[in-house]
């Protein structure tokens, strides 16, 4: 009975441990889709951008609440895109695109692997549920022995 | 759960101070790695591009106009850097490992002597 009891408490334990790490791992997906919008948000704006006919076209620069003044792009050629550590590089459109192309399959590799991580922690924590619902039955049969 | 004597008590108050220590020097090591990768992976990009491309770094709230020698130099520099701090915590970690498994075993030993004598 003791013992039984003892073997809940640390299945209890463990799940409490992995679903912790479940909630941590659910948490960072989050952050790597939104990442990963970003940049494919950049791209897309850098491809449409590129199908504007205008050299100099005119466009509102957002300042926020819906808000924008009016701007011009001075050059329709490159763009510059953040390469971390603090630093930043001018690249043709194309070069830029493929830079955000090759960021966001990391992202997509992270992704993945992330999703992989989260559904075998799942899977465990089934089976330690699975596990204590077990033990939880066996304790209610000898319940009922002793009873008689 | 008997009682346990207070030297024991004593050195497993130390251990957790160890731990606490280890944990710490664990994650001061894990920000200076992603810092290192990082750097290194700005620098990859920095030598990739043609030496007149033009290069920003950023200054606090503003983005400044450099070239691809000053940035390369700058960034190795923060490399070296970065390099001996990890270096420096990865000692740390080492003689903390050390330490935490010489205390382990003296307290398992007294552990052990108490329920001997």
């Amino acid at each position: 009975m003791a013992q039984s009891q003892e073997a809940l408490e640390k299945l209890a334990y463990e799940y409490q441990l992995l679903q912790a790490q479940a909630q941590l791992l659910a948490q960072n997906l989050e952050l790597l889709n939104l990442g990963m919008n970003e940049f494919k948000a950049v791209k897309e704006t850098l491809e449409k951008l590129k199908e504007v006919e205008e050299e100099k076209p005119e466009i509102l620069v957002p300042i926020g609440a819906g808000s924008f003044l009016k701007g011009q792009i001075i050059d329709k050629n490159n763009a510059i895109v953040s390469i971390g550590a603090g630093y930043a590089i001018e690249k043709s459109f194309d070069d830029a695109i493929k830079y955000l192309d090759e960021r966001i399959k990391e992202y997509e590799d992270a992704i993945k692997r992330t999703q992989d991580a989260l559904q075998n922690l799942e899977q465990k924590l089934q089976d330690l549920a699975r596990k204590a619902q077990k033990i939880q039955q066996e304790q209610a049969m000898k319940f009922r022995v002793q009873k008689k | 759960m008997q009682n346990i004597p207070p030297q024991v008590q004593a050195l497993l108050g130390q251990l957790e101070s160890y731990q606490q220590q280890l944990q710490l020097v664990i994650q001061q090591k894990q920000k200076v790695q992603i810092d290192l990768n990082d750097v290194k992976k700005a620098i990859e990009e920095i030598e990739k591009v043609e030496e007149d491309t033009s290069i920003y770094k950023t200054v606090g709230t503003l983005i400044v106009k450099t070239n691809k020698q000053k940035s390369l130099d700058e960034l190795k520099d923060k490399l070296e850097t970065l390099e001996v701090r990890l270096s420096a915590l990865e000692r740390q970690e080492q003689k903390l490992n050390e330490k935490i498994k010489e205390l382990t075993q003296k307290i398992q030993a007294a552990l052990r002597g108490g329920v001997a004598g």
